[in-house]
């Protein structure tokens, strides 16, 4: 071979080896970063990109192994480590001051172990394997840890696990996230389970509705409690099962605010890597259109002013209050109509503003509304509250209608309440009155005077599905008389009467029979 | 000076909601036209009790019945706060006696005012008999806007 042509050769043959090398560089820089033994220490970690692999192995029962995750941004981290057999592994994840932020030991010898959702920073982060059986011997298997950096936009941020570490997110927004590892937080015998806590805040000043939707996962029964900056518990939801959603509607808040919300597992034992939640929250200007939660008692309930309003039955067990203000002078009737939800008996009741029943409605059944006939009122605050009969089933998807109407009151109507001999409605001879044998067990209670001695007579016009019964009692509320009809046909009790006061009872034959439609007609009259 | 007594008075009376400054309850102006009320009895057989739940000590104002038997006023409860219990005591006549309760309201204007007729209790026929007390219990609520009115009949002591 000529020497002048030599070089050019040479430096061909030279930029083969140089690509190759390149290339075996590449290939090698690609694949599993092999751990640099000794590397039992933070001192000795060995360093690993975050979102790459890297290979090693337990070469004795207390080995550990040291790895330095280093990243130029902010993203989420996940890390899995590949179980082999005989041992028992550990895996920890560590900030730069070597701060145990997130422990995973959730299975036993050979099996795999996981973290989800750290959030990492461009600070130094360590990964620590480790064995926990001390018999282990199987120093030549190598085991592959893995990890995956994603951006963190829209996940949670691990670790969330005290509302001190609460991780902050907008209301008004998705946010995914793993009920992983199923024990946590830190301490292997802590005992607690994994919690993920989320503070909610917003700026906006006024009233506001904050819905929160949390999506299913299986094996897991999620409960969800939203606490205010002092840390007392607001709300509870646990209305679904295992492998079922929550969601809580109408949760009013007075902006600006901050909530914390805490997420969990019911069961210490529900978990899942594989399938994260979603959790959804939406914020809502308040329009007095609909409950405020919470709303679960007297103190708390919502102010009712508009026509009608709308409320859930959530969690099981709730209890809606809402206040009616009556501004108008005189008498009044009080009419409120609530429909009926889904799989749900609705109780309504009608209170003083010390709490106290005035009366409950509770006629009709299952999915079916209820309606408060009538309830006399003068102005002032009146209370109703709404409840699911059973106490045990809730509904955050289907809403329940209350609507109300304020009628005048005008002499020939009855006023409620009349249902006892202390509050028996006044009516004079010759007058009548119209009434609702309602709510179920109703009793009505009128009482009259008789100036001159004569024969009197009570006349009840009967109602559809109503047996009428008049009882008639002296002034010491002894029973002089009672006459009793088929349902829907009236009934007339005939008496000579001495000057005196006496007492009237109307009431159904039967405690369970009612009439929400049709009124009865009462009248008193001298023969 | 005796002429600006009065409007001090008035004064007085407007600056304060329910009491005077001494914490006394207003005399009751329509009184003084009207006769002497007849003392309570000694042994009565006729009792009537008067009491309010209020929901706060500031609506708890004064507060007194007046009791009509057949049409004529035969008496009135003592004059005191709402929540108290007024009493008044009487020797009624034997048999059965109509018997009408007024009620009567020291507003914030420091005024004694009639309650509606409406929200006043029913007139109601009490026996009144030898050897029992006839007992009238009035229990006012939300504001005297409601009200239960029960009898009750004891042994007179002997």
């Amino acid at each position: 071979m000529p020497p002048s042509i030599v070089p050019p050769f040479r430096f061909i043959e030279n930029f083969k080896s140089l690509t190759l090398l390149l290339f075996v560089g590449v290939i090698a820089s690609c694949g599993p970063r092999r751990e640099l033994e000794p590397n039992g220490s933070h001192q000795q970690a060995t360093p690993l990109r975050a979102g790459r692999r890297a290979t090693g192995t337990i070469s004795d029962p207390k080995d550990q192994d040291w790895y330095r995750l280093d990243t130029a941004s902010e993203g989420t981290l996940a890390a899995k480590i590949g179980g082999i057999r005989d041992v028992d592994f550990v895996l920890v994840f560590l900030d730069k001051d070597r701060r145990e932020l997130k422990r995973v030991d959730e299975t036993s010898i050979g099996g795999d172990e996981q973290l989800l959702d750290l959030r990492i920073s461009s600070d130094t982060h360590y990964l620590v394997v480790s064995n926990k059986n001390e018999r282990s011997n199987n120093p030549s298997q190598a085991y592959e840890l893995i990890t995956r950096l994603e951006p963190a936009g829209g996940k949670e941020r691990e670790p969330n696990d005290t509302a001190l570490s609460a991780q902050p997110m907008e209301a008004g927004g998705t946010l995914r996230g793993h009920y992983w590892p199923k024990h946590g937080p830190l301490s292997e015998n802590s005992g607690t389970g994994e919690e993920d806590w989320y503070s909610v805040e917003f700026a906006k000043e006024g009233l506001f509705l904050l819905n929160i939707d949390i999506s299913e996962v299986p094996q897991v029964d999620p409960i969800v409690e939203i606490y205010d900056t002092n840390g007392y518990k607001l709300k509870e939801i646990d209305a679904g099962g295992v492998g079922e959603a929550e969601n809580l509607r109408n949760f009013g808040a007075r902006g600006p605010a901050r909530f914390l919300l805490r997420l969990r597992s019911k069961h210490k034992t529900g978990g899942n890597h594989d399938v994260p939640y979603d959790l959804m929250t939406e914020l809502l200007p308040y329009q007095g259109r609909t409950e405020f939660e919470p709303n679960d008692q007297r103190a708390d309930a919502t102010p009712f002013e508009t026509d009608s309003i709308q409320g859930t039955i959530a969690p099981a067990g709730d209890a809606d209050w809402y206040k009616v203000a009556i501004a108008t002078e005189g008498r009044s009737l009080l009419r409120v109509e609530l429909s009926g939800v889904p799989g749900m008996d609705l109780t309504l009741s009608l209170k003083d503003r010390l709490g106290n029943d005035l009366a409950v409605v509770d006629n009709a059944g299952l999915e079916q509304p209820e309606i408060l006939t009538g309830q006399g009122a003068t102005g002032g605050e009146h209370l109703l509250a709404v409840l699911d009969k059973s106490g045990k089933k809730a509904a955050g998807r289907d809403p329940y209608t209350l609507a109300k109407k304020l009628i005048p009151w005008t002499a020939g109507l009855e006023w409620e309440p009349n249902h006892s001999t202390a509050t028996a409605q006044s009516l004079k001879i010759g007058e009548s009155v119209d009434g609702y044998f309602a709510p179920k067990g109703d009793v009505d209670w009128y009482e009259f005077n008789v100036y001159q001695k004569g024969i009197v007579e009570l006349e009840l016009a009967g109602v559809l599905n109503v047996a009428p019964t008049i009882a008639l009692f002296d002034q010491e509320f002894v029973e002089l008389a009672k006459v009793s009809a088929k349902p829907g046909e009236p009934v007339v009790l005939r008496r000579e009467l001495d000057r005196g006061t006496y007492a009237a009872r109307l009431q159904p034959a039967d405690a369970a029979q009612n009439n929400v439609r049709d009124k009865y007609s009462f009248r008193i009259r001298v023969k | 000076m005796k002429g600006i007594l009065p409007l001090c008075f008035l004064f007085m009376g407007a600056c304060s909601p329910f009491f005077s400054r001494s914490g006394k309850i207003p005399p009751i102006p329509f009184l003084r036209s009207m006769p002497q009320e007849p003392s309570e009895a000694r042994h009565p057989n006729f009792i009537l009790l008067v009491s309010e739940a209020v929901p706060s000590p500031d609506q708890d104002g004064g507060s007194f019945t007046a009791a009509f038997v057949d049409g004529a006023r035969v008496g009135k409860t003592g004059t005191g706060r709402k929540s108290e219990e007024h009493s008044l005591k009487l020797k009624l006549p034997i048999g059965n006696q109509p018997v009408r309760l007024e009620h009567w309201i020291l507003t914030s204007s420091g005024e004694w005012t009639r309650l509606a007729d409406e929200l006043q209790p029913r007139e109601r026929f009490v026996r009144i008999e030898d050897g029992t007390i006839a007992r009238l219990w009035l229990r006012f609520s939300e504001c005297a806007s409601s009200h239960q009115l029960t009898l009750g009949r004891e042994p007179a002591p002997r």
